[in-house]
């Protein structure tokens, strides 16, 4: 049944090698790691692991059947409980233990583990051991239900211990080692799982192979696996343990661990939330990256630590992920591993910024404040002073060294004494208090303020006083009584003079500029009685004012009036009287007073300057000046035509409008001085007793532009008048005597035009017949007749073609005069280039040089101007026919309000002397043999031009040729 | 087209001018079946067939109607008028025949209704030939309305 050959080295290499691996390991894990029970869950793991693996291996070894499945049983029972001891472990490394009650890992786990084994050891199940191959021995169910739940139910917890692992991996949230140390063990995990999978359920079945010690040694890979993640990620070494973590995680405070090289092993989620770092990036970094003693440094926690051994609590800033920084209060204190040495350090950080910003406020604005805050001992020693102490004494605190600063000035020294006494029977109580105090470099300070006994406040405990630096005030108030002086200085000598007079009217004072103004000493007028030196016709007038101010309290009265000068002359005053009794400070009626004699003389100068004006107006012949105020009252009447409408300047002066004038005048002239009275200059025209009367009304207005006063200045007009209908009378005879001729004018134009469109048209008939009998003649009867009859019929017939030329010419001119001209625009250019290549067409044979240049368009007739055209250019055809080398030059130039066109030519020209008579009718300065031609061609030309309001003229020497030029105006709107 | 049918009524009282210008028509055989009438009256009464003319058929009527303007008694104006303005003769077309081609009288007749105008230059031959252009367009291409 069974072979002996099983003895191998494969076995002890299969099975105990990774037996003794894994009791080694387990003793390593009990001796070196943190004593909790994670660590202890994993050594037992590990043991029975062990063991497992030895008794599966002792299977293999057993020289028997029977020891071989005794060593089975024994092997089987270890492994109902390494599984156990696995989940243990798994579940304390993935926190999953809230789910996991002591009660419910016994229940779900041990419990199945105790029944199979009082199966096993009570022998319930049945089974065969078969060497199978030369080496292995496998067991063979018998009664297969107890055995195969066994097998189900190790392999569903080696199943859920591997998913509990990865569900662990994928869950973990990344925190550096963590990752990788869970990697590591959900495949280490997954390697035997998935390799006992293969052993127990395909290989014996699929293939009929056993490979469980292949399997079995698998474990050491989950062992070895274990043992790396526990070791090289030291997490468990630094961990605060799982039981603990949960609570340093839910830790308001920042919570660090770094070990003995400062590097960062371990930060609680509140660290990281104070960086606004994941732990993953301040794992392995040094504290000092996140810390700062002050603004430059960096801090080393284990420096902390060598200097102090027993927990310490610094004031740190600390750095944030964005480069903020931000104060922390932080307490180090030693890491110390399970033997009591001393690992690393613990910093437990606390958020100090707000309290802290709330410090830095309070101390700036303390020390920016302009008072002084000074703060004493109970004896009066300086504990603290501001910036604004050292400003405004001059002292600094090491001046005094501790002393009372009172000390500088014995003066004080009482005072002070006194205050200190005062403050220390009333604690809590502001006690104000003013100070001279003498400055470091000795000039006077005065400081007032308050000071309180804060020494029974627990936060303070001393004296806190505050003063304001009052000197310059001080100086102030000097300086207002100074200013009080020279007013009264400048009031005494000022231009107005001063007299205040009591109830019975005697003077109570007078300011000293009195004595300038009127020469007497100040005593002299004070001494003086019943106005005397005041100017008798002003005395009544003076007494009527004082009686009738000392009536109006607070009122005032102006008034003009004259007194003597010592030097012998009258003065102008101007003088203001206020009652001034109800103030206590004059008690009496205030009198001022200037002197104006200078501006009266004036007034005097300007009175006989109105006078001269009432003389001019006055002797305006034909005319009435008379000016009104707004109430219409006369203020000024003068001129000699008063007296023609039976007025008198007497009677009108200071009268109102209709007052004086009959009803129906003031009805007309009413709406007039309203008008002239908004402020209307105008002219109005009216007619009068037989005069004819132009008046301009004027508004005088005053220096606020408001019409005061109303002037009217009529004058005669009725001679101009006289004139001026003559004129008219005359002008209306000349229109009418125009028009008369201008009628006959046009009868006898007419009159032309049919004489000559009948005479042309009569004429024609004749030498019509004329010219056809003599045709029909020639056709006919030429060969009966001779040489010199045919040549006279030749004659004949040329004369009377000539002779309808003629008519025909005359005609077109006759016509010229009364055809209408269409102004329009067209291309002056194109027309002329028109006409030149139709003229040049029928010259063929010749050679003529003709430029033309630039021609400005202008508003006219086309179908006229093209005549002129034609006849100009066909002129200079025509003239130049005798010259070897005809030249023709076709320009224009341009001025401000006309074109002149020109047209040149080196042919025939004319004799100067003759020039006004080129554009009669049938006038001609060549002969008929010399150039053909009739003599209506610049006539036409000229008139044309004249009907477009232009002009013609022309330029010529005999044989050197002809210039010929028009002109039409620009913007011709009329022809 | 009937032989002893009319085709021309020549309205003109210069007798030169009448005879110039049928002997012009006649050089292009064209006056074989022509009137010629002295004053616009006497037109109107052969038009008509009245007066003189009374016994005429009034369905003769000519071809083409050679009508000068400046005419003593009834102008040509007048004479263009009335046949324009009678039904019985506003289709016959007429020709005016003037002295002058600037003549102002010229636009009226076109808006009376006549067909074309000649006019009558000094020169023989031209007249000639304006005269035949016109008889031959109106006695031969032209195709009469009767």
């Amino acid at each position: 049944m069974f072979n002996l050959d099983f003895y191998r080295p494969q076995i002890i290499i299969f099975f105990l090698i990774p037996a003794c691996i894994n009791l080694v390991m387990s003793f390593y894990v009990i001796l070196s790691l943190p004593r909790n029970r994670t660590n202890h869950a994993l050594a037992v793991f590990l043991l029975l692991l062990g063991l497992w693996q030895l008794a599966d291996g002792l299977v293999r070894l057993s020289v028997t059947a029977e020891i071989a499945s005794e060593w089975f049983r024994i092997g089987w029972i270890i492994s109902l409980f390494t599984l156990p001891f696995g989940m243990l472990f798994i579940i304390n490394y993935t926190h999953n233990v809230k789910g996991f009650t002591t009660a419910a890992l016994f229940l779900t786990q041990f419990m199945p583990s105790l029944f199979f084994m009082v199966v096993l050891v009570a022998r319930l199940d049945e089974y065969t051991m078969q060497s199978s191959g030369y080496w292995y021995w496998i067991s063979r169910p018998g009664n297969g239900f107890i055995t195969s739940l066994v097998h189900l139910w190790c392999s569903f917890q080696a199943f859920f211990m591997a998913v509990l692992l990865w569900i662990n991996y994928f869950t973990e949230k990344d925190r550096g080692n963590k990752k990788k140390q869970a990697i590591v063990l959900a495949i280490g995990f997954t390697v035997p799982l998935a390799g006992g999978i293969v052993a127990k359920l395909i290989m014996p079945y699929v293939l009929k192979v056993d490979i469980v010690p292949v399997t079995t040694s698998l474990f050491t890979v989950a062992s070895i696996a274990a043992l790396i993640a526990m070791n090289k990620y030291k997490l468990l070494e630094y961990s605060p343990g799982q039981q603990w973590e949960s609570i340093v995680e839910a830790m308001t405070e920042g919570l660090l661990i770094v070990n003995t090289n400062d590097e960062i092993m371990y930060a609680n989620r509140r660290f990281c939330e104070l960086t606004g770092n994941s732990f993953k990036n301040i794992r392995g970094r040094t504290a000092g990256d996140f810390l700062k003693a002050d603004e430059i440094s960096n801090i080393s926690l284990s420096s902390y630590m060598s200097v102090q051994d027993k927990p310490e609590k610094y004031e740190l800033q600390l750095k944030a992920w964005s480069g903020e920084t931000m104060w922390v209060s932080m307490s180090v204190s030693p890491y110390l591993d399970v033997d009591g040495q001393i690992v690393g350090s613990i910093g437990i950080l606390t958020d100090i910024d707000d309290l802290k910003k709330a410090e830095t406020k309070f101390r700036k604005l303390i020390e920016n404040s302009s008072d002084i805050i000074l703060m004493t001992a109970g004896d009066g020693k300086l504990l603290y002073t501001n910036p604004a102490f050292t400003r405004i004494t001059g002292y600094t605190m090491d001046d005094f060294d501790g002393r009372n600063p009172a000390e500088t000035d014995i003066k004080q020294m009482e005072e002070a004494k006194i205050i200190q006494q005062k403050l220390m029977e009333n604690p809590g109580i502001p006690i104000p208090r003013t100070v001279n105090f003498r400055h470091k470099d000795g000039r006077n300070v005065w400081m007032e303020g308050t000071a309180i006994n804060l020494l029974h406040d627990q936060n303070i405990r001393a004296i806190v006083s505050n003063y304001k630096d009052v000197t310059e005030s001080k100086i102030a108030r000097d300086q207002l009584e100074q200013n009080e002086k020279r007013f009264k200085t400048l009031v005494e000598n000022g231009n107005d003079a001063i007299a205040i007079l009591d109830q019975n009217l005697s003077i109570t004072y007078l300011s000293p500029n009195n004595k300038r103004i009127f020469g007497y000493d100040l005593e002299e007028l004070q001494s003086n009685r019943e106005m005397k030196g005041t100017h008798p016709e002003d005395k009544d007038m003076i007494r009527d004012v004082f009686s009738k101010i000392a009536r109006m309290p607070g009122a005032t009265i102006s008034f003009e009036w004259r007194r003597w000068h010592k030097e012998g002359r009258w003065l102008w005053l101007e003088a203001q009287a206020t009652n001034l009794f109800d103030d206590p400070n004059i008690n009496g009626i205030l009198i001022n007073y200037r002197d104006i004699t200078e501006r009266k003389n004036s007034e005097e100068q300007l009175g006989r300057s109105e006078k001269i004006y009432k003389t001019i107006a006055s002797s305006i012949t034909g005319s009435v000046i008379i000016m009104v105020d707004s109430d219409y009252r006369y203020l000024l009447v003068e001129g000699d035509m008063l007296g023609k409408f039976g007025y008198t300047k007497e009677a009108l002066l200071g009268q109102v409008i209709y007052d004086v004038i009959p009803p129906d005048r003031y009805k007309e002239i009413q709406p007039e001085l309203e008008r002239v009275f908004r402020g209307e200059y105008f002219t109005t025209e009216t007619s009068r007793d037989g005069y004819d009367i132009i008046t301009r009304f004027v508004p005088l207005l005053d220096e606020h532009n408001k019409v005061y006063s109303a002037l009217m200045v009529s004058i005669d007009v009725t001679q101009i008048k006289q004139i001026q209908r003559e004129l008219a009378e005359l002008n209306k005879d000349l229109e009418l005597k125009v028009m008369h001729r201008t009628e006959q004018l046009e009868a006898a134009n007419k009159e032309l035009e049919s004489f000559s469109y009948s005479v042309s048209h009569d004429l024609r008939a004749p030498l019509r017949a004329i010219h056809g009998y003599t045709q029909i003649l020639q056709n006919e009867y030429s060969p009966q007749i001779d040489e010199e009859g045919n040549r006279l019929m030749k004659r004949v017939l040329a004369n009377t073609r000539k002779m309808g030329q003629l008519i025909d010419e005359l005609l077109t001119f006759s016509r010229l005069g009364k055809k209408e001209l269409a102004k329009h625009s067209y291309s002056m250019k194109d027309l002329v280039n028109g006409i030149v290549a139709d003229l040049t067409a029928a010259e063929n044979g010749r050679d003529i040089d003709i430029r033309i240049g630039d021609l400005p368009d202008v508003l006219s007739d086309s179908t006229t101007i093209k005549q002129v055209w034609t006849n100009l250019i066909s002129n200079a055809i025509k003239y130049t026919r005798l010259k070897e080398e005809a030249a023709i030059r076709i320009e224009a130039e341009e001025k401000v309000d006309e074109v002149i066109y020109v047209v040149k030519d080196n042919g025939a020209g004319f004799d100067m002397n003759y020039v006004d008579k080129l554009f009669g009718v049938f006038q001609r300065l060549h002969s008929e043999e010399e150039f053909e031609g009739i003599g209506v061609g610049l006539a036409i030309v000229q008139r044309i031009v004249a009907r477009h309001g232009g002009r013609v003229w022309a330029e010529g020497k005999e044989g050197e040729g002809a210039t010929f030029y028009f002109a039409l105006k620009k913007n011709n709107k009329q022809f | 087209m009937i032989n002893n049918e009319l085709e021309i009524l020549l309205v003109e009282d210069n007798m030169n001018d009448a005879e110039l210008t049928i002997r012009a028509l006649k050089k292009n055989h064209l006056a074989n079946r022509l009137v010629h009438v002295k004053d616009g009256e006497e037109a109107l009464q052969f038009l008509f067939s009245e007066g003189r003319y009374a016994g005429r058929a009034q369905e003769e009527n000519p071809k083409v109607i050679f009508l000068d303007l400046k005419m003593p008694k009834l102008t040509g104006i007048e004479v263009l008028r009335r046949i324009k303005s009678d039904e019985r003769t506003h289709k016959i077309p007429v020709v005016v025949l003037t002295s002058s081609n600037q003549d102002p009288d010229i636009q009226t007749c076109y808006d009376l209704g006549a067909n074309s105008y000649v006019v009558k230059p000094v020169e023989f031959d031209t007249f000639v030939k304006a005269v035949s252009d016109l008889g031959m367009y109106w006695m031969i291409l032209n195709k009469s309305p009767f």
